[in-house]
């Protein structure tokens, strides 16, 4: 849980708006700037700074729907996922049957293991008017929570959808991760890695599933891909040292067995 | 204006959709979602509120959704304020109807209590409580008049037991606990008290710690078989002689309390046992049971014998055998008031 003073920001929307006028930008395109920055954050992993970026998003343009869908997904990537459904039913409170928001609300719901209302509302989302692979991957999460097949197809409905990119595999991978489907994320993050290799998120994700797995010299080597490409950033500095510093002997005989399965 | 929602392009001023009734407006749209607290209690505490928050609005808009079954207006107000009949449809507008139920049920239940011990008054509550009924079904009448006519009578009955279960019986509880109407029966009669008077008797809750000298107590009689002589269970009304902790003797034919003669005396003039002589325990009385018709058998009409044979049992009383102290006598009503 955050410090008291964790969140505390200083006034710079003043000094944006200013910045706005001076460009001759309008509030939607501080919005539009906002959303991206946060879309951004969510591709490195920082889900705190990604919800702060949303919310200011929405402080300019409250109609953007792609920013309350953006919150959501934040708090459950963040554990609040009470205060995710909260939010979801707030959100859909204003922009009824909207099927990004009920995919989320369905998120929410399967995390708090409410999969009856998790089905509901992924049923609602994919009948609603629209698609996005959003949709699909929620679709694929509550099939995997409820232990139903056809989750996998579900999660390649997902990626073939036109607005689909590198980082729908990753939120795929994020969501297998989260429930200990590591192989097949490692998969999708592989996927994500060779779509957008110069990008350091996913590579970062990778290494962190490669450690989970047991394959220490891989997740070496993804996390010095991810250093390359972003030297400032201390996350993958921190794994390399705890690396270096020695993996648990659980965790080197996991990745032995996986190793030899292979084979 | 155009729906966020449904993109329905609503007329300007409108603050909802008239297609799907979403909000028009976000001005006032709070936008910083509510975060998970520092403390585990506060956030179980902060999941709870949410948890039946939420569960409260589904059920009323399930609630709503059911008023399909009332396709009349009802008037919430006048269903309410009939808890007491007539005065929901004084309430709204219906003078006389109100008028009538109200002072109809209210002599109703004035009957009850004056009739309390005779056979009428079960009839009368029964009345009562079917005006009550009606003047609730007076108030759904738009609505019944859908409803098949068997339909209404079995509602109207439940209504009625509903009624009777759900508020009489309670209420009656209640103020037995404060005030009884108990009918006298059997009993010798004197000056001041006679046979099916009927009298007002304080509950338990309102019972002193201790009753005073001269009280006029309701008190209970247990079963006694000894001796050749039986003694069935029922209740005694009588003045309270002696309190907790007095001493008690008998000398030459007189009691006498703490060394002085007694404060009170009985309905009817008793024979007090001979060589009486006793120290009250703690809640315990003395209340001699000069109003209980004592049939005696041959040989036994000495009263000094009948001591002999009861004992002490029927005239000192618990403090848990005393069920509360007479405060008026309310029939017949040539004599209601207080007992001298």
């Amino acid at each position: 849980m955050p410090g008291r003073f964790a969140n505390l920001e200083f006034d710079n929307e003043q000094h944006n708006r200013q910045d706005a006028e001076v460009l001759g930008s309008s509030m939607e395109d501080l919005a539009t700037r906002y959303y991206e920055q946060a879309l951004e954050a969510s591709h490195w992993g920082q889900y705190e700074a990604a919800l702060r970026l949303h919310t200011r998003a929405l402080g300019e343009e409250r109609a953007c729907v792609a920013a309350w869908v953006g919150q959501i997904q934040m708090l459950v990537l963040l554990g609040e996922c009470h205060e995710a459904r909260v939010w979801s039913d707030k959100a859909l409170d204003i922009f009824r049957n909207h099927g990004d928001l009920l995919a989320a609300k369905a998120q929410a719901c399967v995390r708090l293991k409410d999969h009856k209302t998790a089905l509901a509302c992924s049923d609602n989302a994919l009948q609603v008017e629209g698609e996005s692979p959003w949709r699909w991957q929620v679709r694929g999460e509550v099939l995997l929570a409820r232990k139903e097949r056809f989750h996998d197809e579900c999660f390649q409905k997902a990626l073939v959808q036109p607005a689909a990119d590198w980082f729908d595999r990753v939120i795929i991978a994020r969501i297998l991760c989260y429930y200990r489907r590591l192989t097949a994320a490692l998969a999708y993050l592989q996927e994500a890695v060779q779509l957008a290799p110069t990008h350091g998120g996913p590579w970062y994700e990778l290494g962190q599933c490669q450690v989970a797995l047991g394959f220490i010299a891989p997740a070496h080597e993804s996390f010095q891909r991810c250093l390359e490409l972003r030297t400032d950033w201390d996350e993958p500095r921190r794994s390399l040292l705890e690396l270096d510093r020695g993996v648990p002997l659980r965790t080197h005989l996991k990745g032995l067995l996986r190793g030899w399965r292979r084979k | 204006m155009q729906c966020w929602s449904c993109h329905f392009e609503n007329l300007p001023g409108l603050e909802q959709c008239a297609r799907c009734g979403g909000a028009l407006s976000l001005e006032h749209v709070a936008v910083v979602p509510p975060r998970a607290l520092r403390w585990r209690i506060a956030n179980h505490a902060a999941r709870i509120g949410h948890y039946l928050h939420r569960n409260l609005r589904g059920l009323a808009a399930m609630i709503r959704r059911l008023r399909f079954l009332m396709p009349e207006p009802l008037s919430g107000r006048a269903l309410l304020w009939s808890i007491v009949p007539g005065l929901g449809h004084l309430r709204t507008r219906r003078p006389r109807l109100g008028w009538i139920l109200l002072l109809s049920w209210s002599g109703l239940l004035l009957m009850a209590l004056l009739s309390v011990g005779t056979v009428w008054t079960p009839t009368f509550v029964s009345l009562s409580i079917t005006v009550h009924a009606i003047a609730i079904l007076a108030v759904l009448a738009a609505n019944l008049a859908f409803i098949h006519l068997i339909i209404r009578l079995l509602f109207g009955i439940l209504v009625y037991v509903i009624l009777y279960m759900g508020l009489y019986q309670p209420t009656g509880w209640l103020c037995g606990r404060y005030l009884r109407a108990v009918p006298i029966q059997n009993i010798l009669g004197s000056p001041v008290l006679a046979d099916s008077d009927g009298l007002l008797v304080a509950g338990p809750w309102l019972c002193p710690e201790i009753f005073d000298y001269g009280d006029i107590v309701l008190y209970r009689i247990h079963e006694h078989n000894a001796n050749g002589v039986i003694i069935h269970a029922g209740h005694g009304i009588d003045r309270v002689i002696g309190r907790p902790g007095d001493h008690l003797c008998v000398v030459d034919g007189e009691l006498c309390v703490n060394g002085g003669p007694p404060v009170a005396q009985p309905f009817n003039p008793v024979t007090y046992p001979p060589e009486f002589d006793i120290h009250l325990p703690e809640h315990t009385y003395l209340i001699m049971p000069s109003q209980i018709d004592m049939r005696v058998g041959l040989g036994y009409n000495n009263p000094t014998s009948i001591w002999q044979l009861v004992g002490l049992d029927l005239i000192l009383v618990t403090q848990e055998d005393i069920e509360g102290r007479v405060l008026l006598r309310i029939r017949p009503l040539a004599r209601f008031g207080r007992l001298h």
